[in-house]
């Protein structure tokens, strides 16, 4: 993927923290003033962390619960390790806010022929007994009841075959309504024009080099922030 | 080989194990009524006996997550929850020590050990999943075998009653051959058994099923594999039922969603035929002969019991109606309509409502309403939010050219309309009046159990009963939730196998494992507090291992394209394969790799012994 012109190549190295380095680069000072203003912005609203500070950071505090997230993962690029680790990070919300359990977790998928494999999702922290998997390839039909009620607070849309706009804008007013995070992932890259307007954040996470780097992956906010990227080591 | 020794040694740590819940409970109680067994499930037979008293045998499988979460609820074991709920039921025979229970795969195996144990005088509840179970059914004698034969042979007689003319003279003929079959069968057998040194028949559980099948005949080859294959069957079962019915409930769209340890017994969707009448039908054979254990012993003859009592409603519709908005209010009435009759009980859940639509041209149209839990209509009544919805499902599947189907052309499918229904409640689960408190509710009585359960530790906790309630309220919340959705939501346990098909168990529907309630002292169970060593260092194994495997696998792996471009393999583990398995390749070992193809996708693939690669996952 090309970068920006306005693009100033700038890249500082964060410490390592929890067996996990990350390194920001590709940032433009006015990034670097967005990002602080973003943080502001959403430090009055609870938001989910991934627990890995240079991420949450870089996504200007975390996804802000109430709206909808939409990511442009291509299937089998890894980039759905970082939707994990936000998830990773559930308890951490029930840690701040007045709940005394952690919130409840909902991933559908619309892949017929592929399952999720628990022990990898309980390897990288997330809370199994918290969360509910679901095949479900249209899912406002199949999990209508689901986005009425408030009692997932994170929903994983994962590739789905059919999601209309109509679709779209129904889920960013119950996701408001309930203060749900609806993650919506995408097999393929978001632009500025191509994605969902109803969405507050449009990111794009790939692996720069699968064969010579693969553990290592971009991601770059495509709108909701400024402009910037991210490379990421699993 | 020596048969002389059965019995083993139980250590005393295995003892207190609480055992798994099986889906067949069989009850000897004397004097016990139907009503006392339906408070446990609306699956039901009468097992009459010979010798002895008859016997009842329930199917759990319907509600087997209703009675999970109940035993969370109230922080036992499920085993103790089923228990309880018999003794209750059941006060006068517990008090004198004169009811005999015992919990199992199969109901075959469950009627052979309740048989064992009264020849031994044995009384109280038992599960074959426990090492005391276990023991007692290495211990079941040829002469009990025998009795039992003769008791099926019994039920394959009498299995016909209730069919009409025309099925039934092709089912008395298959059950009479059956049972001939089986008598010569078991002669032979009990001939046999000197020369092969067989004491007891436990001992037979090795031999090979072909064998069998050949020397003493198919009916006893069949009758062997209900009592020592039964999970086998279970796990064939599970993965054999994709009908539509189950489709619709469970969201199944691909061929293996019905994955591994998951079991909802489903007879068929719906049947359409041609009556003379528009209201006085025929006798449905499909829904009064449903077999909950067709799937893994299609000849066991099971009848389903049914209470003297059915709440049912008629409707005459005074226009046709084709669309469902149009219905959908008429049916709102109806199931509240339901709910005031005096045959249907504020106390009772229901699990299936049967749906007879009666079509202008003079055809009926059976739609089972079914939930996933124990729903209560009372509790819904004005709105009927739940029932609307799964009747609302159960009428898109079983209509393929109405309105509500997205892929009719009005054009071209006309739709037939609707002239009038019945509505009845096909299975309900009974509240028995002793597992109610003063309400009619049963959470009361829940949570003076789980202070009961937690009183023996002697923790103390304050707010013991606050995060009770709220475990409770976000536990009703989650059932209700599952019941409104037309597809499945998945839970997933951890299970310490170095298999990675084997890793994990899929949870039943409503199994609400909060961890954090689980930690707690307060609500902690005397059985999650038995914390298991062994398990824990297992987990910990299979965690550090899975830290390099995917998040997704595909159910079914399929071989690697060998005209694709893999550029890269990089090694990540060796495992051994089962290769002892009914139907495995006979491969030993499995090399994982991550390879990168030619569309820069991540996969995990795996090498067997025999030189074969299969995409297993992929890193999403």
């Amino acid at each position: 993927m090309s970068l920006s012109k306005r693009t100033i190549l700038q890249s500082y190295t964060v410490p390592e923290s929890e067996g996990t380095s990350a390194e920001i680069c590709d940032t433009t000072l006015a990034d670097m003033a967005g990002v602080g203003l973003a943080a502001d912005l959403t430090s009055t609203r609870e938001s989910l962390l991934s627990g890995i500070s240079p991420l949450d950071d870089f996504l200007g505090g975390g996804l802000v619960c109430g709206t909808i997230c939409e990511w442009g993962i291509p299937f089998g690029s890894g980039g759905r390790e970082v939707v994990a680790a936000f998830l990773a990070g559930v308890s951490r919300l029930a840690e701040r806010s007045s709940d005394a359990a952690p919130p409840w977790i909902l991933w559908a998928h619309g892949r017929s022929g592929l399952t999720a494999y628990p022990p990898a999702w309980h390897a990288r922290g997330v809370p199994l007994t918290r969360t509910r998997f679901a095949e479900a390839g249209k899912p406002v039909v199949d999990l209508k009841p689901v986005f009425m009620d408030p009692f997932f607070k994170v929903i994983v849309l994962d590739a789905p075959r059919s999601l209309s706009d109509d679709d779209c804008a129904f889920l960013a007013r119950q996701a408001r309504a309930h203060g749900q995070v609806v993650i919506i992932l995408r097999d393929y890259f978001l632009g500025q024009r191509r994605g969902n307007v109803w969405a507050r954040l449009r990111l794009n996470c790939w692996c720069p080099d699968p064969v010579q780097n693969p553990e290592t992956v971009n991601l770059r906010v495509v709108r909701g922030l400024a402009q910037r990227q991210m490379q990421w080591r699993l | 080989m020596n048969f002389t020794s059965n019995t083993n040694v139980i250590p005393m740590k295995n003892l207190s194990q609480p055992g798994r819940l099986l889906p067949f409970v069989a009850i000897s109680v004397p004097g016990a009524d139907l009503t006392d067994v339906l408070s446990l499930t609306p699956r039901v037979m009468r097992w009459d006996r010979v010798s002895s008293e008859r016997i009842w045998i329930a199917d759990l499988e319907s509600c087997i997550g209703y009675w999970r979460a109940q035993a969370q609820l109230q922080g036992r074991d499920e085993i103790s929850c089923i228990r309880s709920v018999l003794e209750r039921t059941t006060g006068v025979a517990h008090q004198q020590k004169t009811m005999t229970a015992v919990m199992a795969d199969h109901p075959w195996q469950a009627v052979l050990l309740l048989e064992h144990m009264q020849r031994r005088g044995l009384r109280g509840f038992v599960s074959l999943s426990t090492p005391i179970g276990q023991n007692l059914w290495r211990e079941v004698s040829w002469s009990a075998w025998e009795v039992c034969v003769g008791d099926l042979s019994i039920h394959f007689d009498a299995g016909t009653a209730g069919l009409s003319e025309e099925n039934m003279v092709s089912a008395v003929k298959r059950q009479v051959a059956f049972a001939k079959s089986l008598r010569r069968g078991c002669e032979q057998l009990l001939r046999a058994v000197p020369r092969l040194g067989m004491t007891m028949p436990w001992q037979m559980r090795g031999m090979d099923p072909l064998a069998i099948r050949r020397r003493f005949g198919a009916a006893l080859h069949e009758v062997w594999t209900w009592a020592f294959a039964a999970p086998e069957l279970r796990e064939e079962r599970s993965e054999r039922d994709d009908s539509p019915a189950r489709k619709v409930l469970d969201g199944d769209s691909g061929a293996g969603a019905s994955s591994r340890g998951f079991l909802f017994a489903l007879p068929e969707m719906s049947t359409s035929k041609a009556v003379d009448s528009p209201v006085v039908g025929t006798a449905n054979p499909v829904v009064g002969t449903a077999n909950p254990v067709s799937g893994f012993g299609a000849k066991f003859p099971w009848r389903g019991e049914k209470p003297a009592t059915r709440p049912e409603i008629s409707r005459y519709l005074e226009f046709p109606l084709c669309e469902w908005d149009h219905m959908q209010p008429l049916l709102k009435e109806d199931l509240d309509r339901l709910c005031a009759l005096d045959s249907w009980h504020d106390s009772e859940r229901v699990l299936s409502l049967e749906w007879r639509l009666v079509l202008s041209d003079m055809t009926i149209l059976e739609i089972p309403v079914r939930f996933r839990h124990p729903h209560h209509l009372h509790a819904e009544s004005g709105h009927q939010r739940t029932a609307l919805l799964q009747a609302l499902y159960s009428f898109q599947a079983s209509l393929p050219g109405s309105a509500m189907d997205p892929s009719r052309h009005a054009d071209m499918l006309p739709t037939i309309p609707v002239t009038a229904w019945h509505l009845a409640v096909a299975e309900r689960l009974l509240i028995p009046r002793q597992a109610r408190d003063l309400f009619g509710s049963s959470a009361g009585l829940a949570l003076q159990a789980s202070v009961d359960a937690c009183a023996g530790d002697g923790s103390v906790d304050e707010n013991r009963e606050w995060r009770w309630n709220l475990q409770n309220a976000k536990l009703q919340e989650l059932l209700h939730l599952e019941n409104r959705l037309p597809v499945r939501l998945e839970s997933w346990d951890l299970s310490p196998d170095w298999h990675p098909e084997d890793s994990a168990r899929q949870v039943l529907p409503a199994s609400f494992a909060d961890g954090s309630a689980q930690k707690s002292s307060a609500l902690k169970p005397s059985a999650f507090q038995r914390f298991d060593d062994s398990r824990s260092d297992a987990e910990a194994s299979l965690t550090a291992v899975a830290r390099g495997r995917p998040l997704f696998v595909y159910r079914q792996p399929y071989a690697l394209p060998k005209d694709g471009r893999a550029r890269l393999w990089r090694f990540c583990e060796r495992t051994m394969d089962k290769w002892w398995r009914q139907g495995s390749p006979r491969a030993l070992q499995r090399d994982y790799y991550v390879v990168t193809d030619d569309q820069e996708r991540k996969l995990w693939v795996y090498k067997d012994s025999l030189g074969r690669v299969q995409i297993h996952g992929v890193f999403a």
